[in-house]
């Protein structure tokens, strides 16, 4: 049992060092802040409203990930929705003005990249890490009312996810004509909240004073710490299988699984436990076990991996075109147990270190360790490291002997 | 004549409160540490080993402290053998192999080894795992 709770604090620690650090979090929410604000500001022939502007993705999910080396970047998912029915737009003509909009700032129009199939990319210069962000904006506007009661009454979609369902524009490879895609990441952004909600509730005060005591010069008060940044295990497991995945394919990034499969089976079997590691080899075994629970379909020998809010989109759909890619996928479940297991099993923190530094990266794992062990100074010096009897076993609060201050020193003859 | 006896008064005192602080030590050490082994040596000097494990995920370091009224408490680790570097003072490692806990006068006479050193060991102990992990000794010191 105590193995299993260190364990938990190590995987939580490891987590931590995925993060995106909190500065850079913040000089993100105010580029996209600022992006969104032009485009918000634009006059668009026909509309009677703003435009709705929203991030999507990781940094909405709360499941951003580190890059693993300065040559990768972070990727912000921002979604410019005017609210104009398709009967008023064509996909061609709402891409060019939304791209037009952003063309018409100079700043944004010096790095905005050739045009995306879906999208329109802005590429930052490098920060003072030498990490660098692009923001990708999708022009959208809300999908048919037809569709979203078809959602409702065909498929048991909850109104409120398929309120959300919108249109977006697809430009084809082949003949450069566009079309319309169905798409609605903000109903599937409220079902992932909904799903870490009861754990989310639990944890959420006592995070956010963590992150308070943490980052006074950001965070001063509890209204002042953003609900985005805290991190249930739910997610927490998310961004650990997202860098194992990263670092287990950097030989074939081809064939790796897309972080929407990660995230959505994850989030399937996820079952409110509060215990990250507990948390971690469920939803592994959850997912290697796909026949039993389900969460992963064979539909007449064709793979599904179905969204949750639009149940004819299949997020394994390049599975069934490629068997390479389930073949991979399930190669690197097994590979995902095989790791955590074998990391428990090791005796002594260095060989734990050791054992998981080539599967999460060396970098992260090193500075997981140091937090750890800084963490124990403080205790020691805020006077609540204690010392169990007969073991000796360190601990903040439970233990007969109270360690003292003291200086380590030396060496000397 | 007066003068020898009370030299060898004054040194049957001091000898007595070497026994006495010897016998104080190992009894707070037996409270602790009830499995642990231990040798007396003559008066003045005994010998404590024990499994120490630093935490949960810790492997399980055999230490063995020698004690001496003159010398104080010097502790060693004989299981596994240590990964030393060149420069010793990375892990606080004196160069007759015992290991630096306390800079001088944190540690006296009256305090029970008990309470201070071996909750200093484990931690030292700690500290060294972590450092083969990082490079870096994260204890202070």
């Amino acid at each position: 049992m105590e193995q299993r709770q260190q364990f938990n604090q190590i995987l939580r620690h490891i987590a931590e060092s995925l993060d995106i650090p909190i500065s850079k979090y913040e000089l993100a929410k105010k580029r996209y802040t600022a992006v969104g604000k032009w485009l918000e500001d634009g006059y668009y022939v026909g509309m009677s409203s703003i435009p709705e502007i929203y991030v999507q993705g990781s940094f909405r999910l709360g499941t951003v990930v580190r890059p693993i080396t300065e040559e990768d970047e972070y990727d912000i998912d921002l979604v410019c929705q005017l609210n104009i029915s398709k009967q008023n737009l064509s996909p061609i003509r709402l891409k060019k003005i939304i791209g037009d909009r952003l063309k018409s700032n100079k700043d944004y129009a010096r790095m905005m990249d050739k045009e995306g199939r879906r999208c329109w990319t802005l590429n930052y210069a490098e920060d003072s890490d030498g990490v660098r962000f692009h923001m990708d904006i999708l022009p959208a506007i809300p999908d048919d009312d037809s569709w979203k009661h078809t959602l409702i009454s065909k498929h048991g979609i909850p109104d409120q996810y398929a309120a959300y369902a919108i249109a977006i524009t697809n430009k084809e490879r082949i003949n450069n004509s566009y079309d319309w895609l169905r798409s609605n990441p903000r109903g599937y952004a409220d079902w992932f909240d909904n799903t870490k909600q009861p754990v989310y509730t639990q944890i959420e005060t006592q995070e956010k004073l963590i992150l308070i005591e943490r980052h006074g010069d950001i965070y001063v008060s509890i209204e002042d710490v953003p609900n985005e940044i805290i991190k249930t295990p739910l997610q927490r497991v998310i961004q650990i299988l997202k860098r194992h995945r990263d670092i287990w394919f950097q030989k074939n990034p081809e064939n790796k699984p897309i972080s929407m499969i990660i995230t959505t089976l994850s989030a399937l079997a996820y079952d409110n436990e509060t215990e990250l590691f507990l948390a971690l080899i469920n939803i592994i075994d959850k997912i290697e076990h796909y026949v039993d629970t389900g969460l992963i379909e064979k539909r007449i020998g064709q793979w599904w991996i179905p969204n949750p809010v639009d149940p004819l989109e299949n997020f394994a759909d390049k599975w069934n075109e490629n068997p390479a890619l389930p073949s991979a996928f399930f190669k690197w479940v097994e590979q995902l147990k095989y790791d955590f297991n074998n990391a428990l099993k090791q005796k002594g923190l260095h060989k734990i270190a050791e054992s998981l530094s080539p599967v999460i990266g060396q970098r992260s794992v090193a500075d997981a360790f140091e937090r750890l062990g800084t963490s124990y100074t403080e205790n020691r010096k805020r006077g609540v490291l204690k010392t169990a009897v007969s073991t000796g076993v360190l601990s903040a609060g439970s233990g007969a002997i109270k360690n003292p201050d003291h200086t380590f020193h030396g060496p000397h003859n | 004549m007066r003068l020898k006896i009370q030299i060898i008064h004054s040194m049957a005192h001091i000898i007595e409160q070497i026994r006495k602080n010897v016998a104080y030590q190992i009894s707070e050490l037996k409270r602790y540490f009830p499995d642990a082994k231990y040798e007396i040596q003559g008066n003045r000097t005994f010998i404590w080993k024990s499994g120490i494990k630093p935490s949960e995920l810790s492997d399980i370091y055999i230490i063995k402290i020698k004690y001496s009224s003159s010398e104080g408490p010097k502790v060693y680790v004989l299981d596994p053998n240590l990964v030393i570097p060149k420069d010793r003072s990375l892990i606080h490692l004196n160069y007759d192999d015992t290991l630096c806990l306390f800079i001088f006068g944190e540690w006296q006479k009256d305090m029970s080894i008990a309470e201070t050193i071996i909750p200093w060991t484990s931690e030292w102990l700690l500290y060294y795992e972590i450092w083969l992990a990082t490079g870096k000794w994260l204890g202070g010191g």
